[in-house]
């Protein structure tokens, strides 16, 4: 055998074959180049560094009063617009109940009270085809804000959406969690993204749409403990 | 009676002479006809010595490619360029083992029969190959090039601000024309069209970085660089189409190459 194997080295050797395949990088540079085609490191520009750290002093700013124990208190108005069906008693009391839950916007040391008129925002309980009338933005599949009208879709108020349903969501979470998202949007919240695999999902994920991999929540993320409105 | 004895001696000079003659003329004949025997047997000896050592020559340009294209010390430039001369070799290889008409019919000379045989055999194998390395050769030569036009895309630097980034957008959107204006072989557009599609969603993504970056939208501009690492990710892409593409008519090469005993 190792007679047979040394002649067999001898032979490939004489005839200058090696027995190894012959492989693409031995004839082609394309794996290099691709291997060296990374994205280039973008470093932030000037504004975004500022809003960064606006945000982040935002942030400190809210967690000192937080620490302090200062309330800062807010005023909003029910009212409707439509035809409305639902009940409008229960949508004034769980809206109530979600503003000041330990769990919302109220660990931001804010008392939402509600007053017969003239708050600093009003919560409307819309009929569907009623949204758009509030701003070209707002559609009638879901609920929207306008201006200093937090405005809830009937329709969502009554079904919540497929998706929600689907990821087996109940009604009442999803109650919370759309007054939740449209108020953010009044404190000064833009949309924000699910930031992983089954990490709960922050309120001001477009939940009502998708929950990109996440877990529904309706309640604000302690990331989400800032608002510009209140200058927190 | 006299008269006719005077006359029989020159009648028998006269008989003497011309088969003389004769004889020389014959003899003439048999040594030119012994001469061009000669001559063709020893021309047949050059003319099969003459096959032997040319084809044992091209058999050994041959080889001396082979250890080079096969070699695991060659650069990929020699292996290249050696793998070009083997393949301008092909036509040379398909005259050889051959001898004229008027001496060809000596290869049942057993000497002739054997040198014969074994001169097909390589010259058989060495001509599997080329059909193979018809086919590789363009291949190659397009996927250098590709290689050689997305290489542009590093032009910019690794490292950018907003004062230069543009200079990689420049850069995408040169690369992306470079692509589009390639002539590739018909064989080889799958991995043009797979890195003509990468290279769009690059320069897309670098568009789109540029006019977040003019609207100070930060979710617009941190999107844009998610999008841009993922754009660039998609290069894979286009070297898994050319392994798809290339390895197997390599690893088929690769065989027939082994075959060659030279």
């Amino acid at each position: 055998m190792v007679l047979v194997a040394f002649g067999a080295a001898v032979f490939g050797a004489m005839n200058g074959q090696q027995g190894a395949a012959l492989k693409k990088q031995e004839l082609s540079n394309l794996d290099e180049t691709v291997v060296s085609l990374a994205a280039p490191k973008i470093e932030q520009p000037k504004w975004l560094k500022e809003q960064l750290a606006a945000e982040e002093a935002r942030v400190s700013e809210s967690r000192r009063r937080h620490s302090n124990g200062t309330t800062i208190m807010v005023s909003y108005d029910v009212t409707t617009r439509g035809a409305v069906t639902a009940s409008v008693s229960e949508f004034r009391t769980l809206a109530n109940q979600t503003l000041n839950d330990g769990r919302g916007w109220a660990r931001m040391n804010v008392q939402f009270n509600e007053v017969p008129s003239g708050g600093q925002f009003t919560l409307v309980l819309a009929e569907a085809n009623q949204l758009p009338t509030f701003s070209s933005g707002c559609s009638v599949d879901y609920s929207c804000r306008a201006g200093r009208y937090v405005v809830i879709n009937q329709d969502r108020w009554l079904g919540a959406t497929p998706s929600w349903n689907q990821a087996g969501g109940s009604l009442r979470d999803y109650r919370h969690m759309v007054i939740n998202h449209e108020t953010g949007h009044w404190l000064g919240h833009d949309h924000s993204y699910c930031s992983g695999s089954s990490n709960p999902a922050p309120v001001m994920q477009q939940q009502s749409i998708s929950l990109q991999g996440c877990n529904f929540n309706p309640w604000p993320l302690a990331s989400e403990l800032w608002s510009t409105m209140l200058g927190i | 009676m006299r008269r006719h004895k005077e006359i029989e001696p020159q009648a028998t000079a006269e008989k003497n002479r011309q088969p003389l003659y004769k004889r020389r003329q014959g003899l003439v004949v048999a040594g030119v006809i012994l001469g061009i025997i000669l001559l063709y047997v020893l021309m047949s000896f050059f003319a099969w010595k003459n096959m032997k050592s040319h084809s044992d020559a091209v058999f050994g340009n041959v080889n001396r490619d082979l250890k080079i294209v096969m070699g695991q010390a060659s650069s990929r430039g020699d292996r290249l360029k050696a793998l070009e001369s083997l393949n301008e070799r092909y036509d040379e290889v398909d005259k050889l083992c051959q001898t004229e008409w008027w001496y060809s019919w000596q290869s049942v000379i057993p000497q002739n029969t054997s040198m014969l045989v074994s001169c097909k055999a390589k010259k058989t194998a060495i001509q599997a190959t080329k059909p193979l390395v018809q086919q590789l050769l363009p291949l190659i030569k397009n996927e250098n090039s590709l290689s050689d036009i997305l290489s542009g895309l590093n032009g910019a630097g690794k490292e950018l601000t907003e004062e230069t980034w543009y200079k990689a957008k420049k850069a995408a959107e040169e690369t992306l024309n470079k692509i589009k204006s390639m002539n590739t072989s018909k064989e080889y557009t799958p991995v043009k069209d797979r890195a003509e599609a990468v290279v769009t969603d690059v320069t897309t993504n670098w568009i789109k970085l540029e006019q977040a970056h003019t609207a100070k939208n930060k979710q617009e501009f941190t999107g844009a660089t998610d999008a841009l690492d993922h754009s660039y990710q998609g290069f894979a892409t286009v070297e898994a189409a050319s392994n798809a593409l290339l390895s197997p008519k390599l690893d088929k090469l690769t065989a027939t190459l082994a075959e060659i005993k030279l």
